[in-house]
């Protein structure tokens, strides 16, 4: 009687681990694929070697992309991402639901930290794919060829299989064909209202073959968007002549493989001007405290298809910076 | 040297000086040989360690997460060496054939390699989950095998990954996490009564200590105090209880070193006003109440059963000192805590609080007096300074409370001075008087 109790608890021991296996096999198998940007660093797991530390855009919530947000969730409440495939099958982040969704596409996550409305709070959560193992010495490798804040990123792209349910299992990566540089002039110090920054952003083709980007009059490829956090982050753009601008064929850059273009921006330009909500048209530098992000971004409507180049579509996001001129 | 030991090694020199015949030395060492000889605590524990290292060897190997293995060899390796450390331990299980020990610890290496298979399985994989959740699995792997076999190292094994699961619970996630105290409670304490083993008491009371702990420190650390005295005078109790031979014998000295301390640690932070106040008028936390309800209930029941089924005529001088005290505290504490919700600034509050400062004060200097002359009875040179110890800790904390002149504080240790040496002559004469006679 004993030994088959021993041969049961060994039995339920082997089961653990053949359902843990089992369940993300079945995931992998069937679930669909799609791809997320990510911004890694190094940290070491003891148990479990070397991983790379996952970040992406979706951990970090908006409440105002939150469909009917409570006032306050408790930490560890389950939430839901609804993604939305670009040409190239990387996701962005459509909206985020408390309720499971009738959309095929989502991520099911946990809240990181309780949180309150009123206070302002972003809310960051939880997806289960912020992990991803390597064999030792390879995270490194991965973290050096992404880059660092102050030198060219090359964003990786997370091959996920999602799971019906919003489970996510990482299969594997890809690096972005389009690498980014942001360089912010520092800020004068002592100025009670200093300048705004001069920055210069770059987009380098990090892949093997031809490229395409574009860079329409007034740089309308780029916008300026709030990056949240900073009491003076709540801020929409004030210019709007980019908002229906047709791309033509002579906006069109082929930049050849490891070929960079760079434009070098005066943020006190009206171009870059924003609106808080109380309707005031201010410069960037009348808000040192305000966090901001230059967004790359192809519009959809771009009918022109480049010669022997293969033109990249999608949204590339810089780090944040703060509009006193110091990156994060 | 430990007495039966020590008789055993004298026997033959006995027989030899014709103190006792040949006869009588067998019977002799018939009775005493199967206590010393009872367990192979050397071959379990180094059976234990070698499998707890051959396990961590494993997962450091699953660690490096080397990119030319396919996921499927890895988990066929993880599979096989499970299932083969498990399989090897039933095919030693014939003690006619192999020693007991082997097969504890193969079944050892079989639960560090669950705990192995659940990492690699999440590294394969990529999990990011809550993970002190693989030490709860891992724990319940360890448990389950342990009633099953039944078994001390899974047991041990088990309360040291519930410590771990609760620990990264309350420390890394600030999470109360209750159910470790049903875990606990239900399913190692048992295991451990069952088997008789002090070792595996010793192991599940200091986890319960621990859980207990952090979880309060997490969500009503002013309740920390009473519920820790409140549990150290349950197994006092208990220690009580089991002493008189009533029940599990074997665990009154485990149940001693872990309530005492613990006790004389709380009463000698009660014995500062402030916190005592504090500890008195804890924030209203209904759970908090819940768990100290949970402990103080059973230990002032434990001590009302000990009085009533075996009186207080069995009792020496020494056992109502001890026993009396540590109700006494308790009783007054929770009396104190109970008239504060009563009327706040009443007769009968006031006096309780007082009663508690002069009780927590007051204790440790009579249980101190106990031991030194316990130990001087005994000839146990380490409780009579336990004694002195107890002393000369509240005397001098005082004095540097209540005195800022250090003609005064020199008067501290000047008292527990003298209290040391009359500690010391006075062993020294018991001692003679043992020899003597």
């Amino acid at each position: 009687m004993r030994l088959y109790l021993v041969i049961a608890v060994v039995a339920a021991q082997v089961l653990v681990l053949a359902v843990m296996a089992g369940q993300r096999e079945w995931i992998l198998a069937t679930g669909e694929t799609v791809y997320l940007r990510t911004a890694p660093i190094d940290p070491r797991d003891p148990f479990r070697g070397d991983f790379v530390r996952l970040s992406y855009a979706l951990n970090e919530i908006d409440p105002g992309l939150l469909a009917s947000a409570p006032e306050e969730l408790p930490r560890g409440s389950v939430i839901h991402a609804l993604l939305e495939p670009d040409a190239r099958n990387v996701a962005a982040v459509r909206g985020y639901s408390l309720r499971e969704p009738e959309e095929r596409l989502y991520l099911r996550g946990r809240t990181r930290h309780h949180w309150r409305r009123h206070r302002g709070q972003r809310l960051w959560a939880d997806f289960g794919i912020e992990t991803y193992f390597v064999q030792q010495g390879r995270g490194l490798e991965l973290e050096e060829r992404q880059g660092r804040r102050d030198t060219m990123q090359i964003p990786l792209e997370m091959e996920l299989a999602v799971g019906g349910d919003g489970t996510a299992i990482i299969r594997g990566h890809r690096w972005s064909p389009l690498g980014m540089w942001l360089e912010v002039s520092q800020p004068v110090e002592g100025e009670e209202t200093p300048p705004a920054p001069r920055v210069t952003f770059s987009l380098l083709n990090a892949s093997d073959a031809p490229l395409a980007i574009i860079d329409p009059p007034d740089h309308c490829a780029l916008a300026l968007e709030s990056a949240g956090w900073g009491e003076q982050s709540d801020f929409v753009p004030a210019h709007d002549a980019c908002d229906n601008v047709t791309i033509r064929a002579g906006d069109l850059r082929v930049l050849q493989p490891g070929e960079i273009h760079s434009v070098s921006l005066d943020l006190a330009r009206p171009r870059w001007h924003v609106r808080t909500p109380a309707g005031e048209v201010l410069p960037v530098n009348a808000l040192p405290n305000a966090r901001l992000r230059l967004v790359y971004r192809v519009p959809e409507r771009v009918d022109i298809d480049p010669e022997n180049a293969f033109l990249w579509r999608g949204e590339l996001p810089s780090p944040a910076f703060w509009a006193g001129g110091r990156v994060d | 040297m430990k007495p039966q030991r020590w008789l055993l090694g004298e026997l033959d020199a006995w027989v030899a000086e014709g103190l006792i015949d040949a006869q009588q030395a067998a019977a002799l060492r018939r009775r005493y040989a199967s206590r010393t000889h009872s367990l192979p605590w050397a071959r379990i524990i180094f059976s234990g360690i070698g499998a707890v290292l051959l396990g961590l060897g494993l997962i450091l190997l699953f660690a490096y997460n080397w990119a030319a293995m396919h996921k499927f060899a890895k988990l066929a390796v993880v599979f096989a060496a499970l299932i083969g450390a498990h399989g090897a331990a039933l095919a030693v299980r014939d003690p006619a054939r192999f020693h007991p020990a082997l097969g504890e610890g193969l079944h050892l290496l079989g639960t560090v390699l669950f705990g192995a298979g659940i990492w690699l399985v999440a590294q394969i994989y990529h999990m990011d989950e809550h993970y002190p959740d693989a030490f709860l699995i891992w724990s319940l792997g360890a448990l389950a095998l342990g009633w099953a076999r039944p078994s001390i190292a899974q047991g041990v094994a088990a309360c040291v990954l519930i410590g771990l699961w609760h620990g990264s619970e309350a420390l890394a996630f600030s999470a109360p996490n209750h159910w470790v105290l049903p875990l606990l409670l239900g399913g190692v304490v048992p295991l451990a009564l069952w088997l008789r083993s002090p070792v595996l008491l010793f192991m599940a009371l200091v986890t319960l200590y621990f859980s207990v702990g952090a979880s309060l420190a997490v969500f009503a650390s002013d309740w920390l105090l009473p519920v820790m005295l409140s549990l150290a005078c349950l197994l006092l109790a208990l220690r009580a209880i089991a002493e008189r031979g009533v029940w599990f014998p074997e665990g009154a000295g485990t149940l001693s070193v872990l309530g005492y301390p613990v006790y004389f640690v709380c009463v000698y932070l009660l014995s500062f006003p402030e916190v005592l106040g504090e500890v008195i008028e804890p924030g209203r936390e209904p759970l908090a109440l819940l768990y100290l309800a949970c402990v103080a209930v059973p230990a002032l029941g434990a001590w009302g059963w000990l009085l009533a089924r075996h009186g207080t005529g069995r009792w020496t001088l020494s056992q109502w000192l001890h026993g009396g005290l540590v109700l006494a505290v308790l009783v007054v504490l929770l009396l104190a805590m109970l008239a504060v919700h009563v009327d706040e600034h009443g007769a009968g509050f006031v006096a309780l609080a007082g009663a508690a400062l002069i009780l927590c004060n007051i204790a440790p200097l009579i249980h101190g007096g106990v031991f030194i002359v316990e130990g001087s009875d005994a000839g146990r040179p380490g409780l009579t300074a336990l004694g002195c110890v107890l002393i000369a800790v509240v005397v001098v904390t005082r004095y540097l409370d209540l005195f800022d002149s250090l003609l005064m504080r020199s008067l501290a240790f000047f008292i527990v001075g003298a209290i040391v040496f009359w500690a010391g002559n006075f062993y020294q004469r018991k001692q003679a008087a043992r020899v003597a006679s």
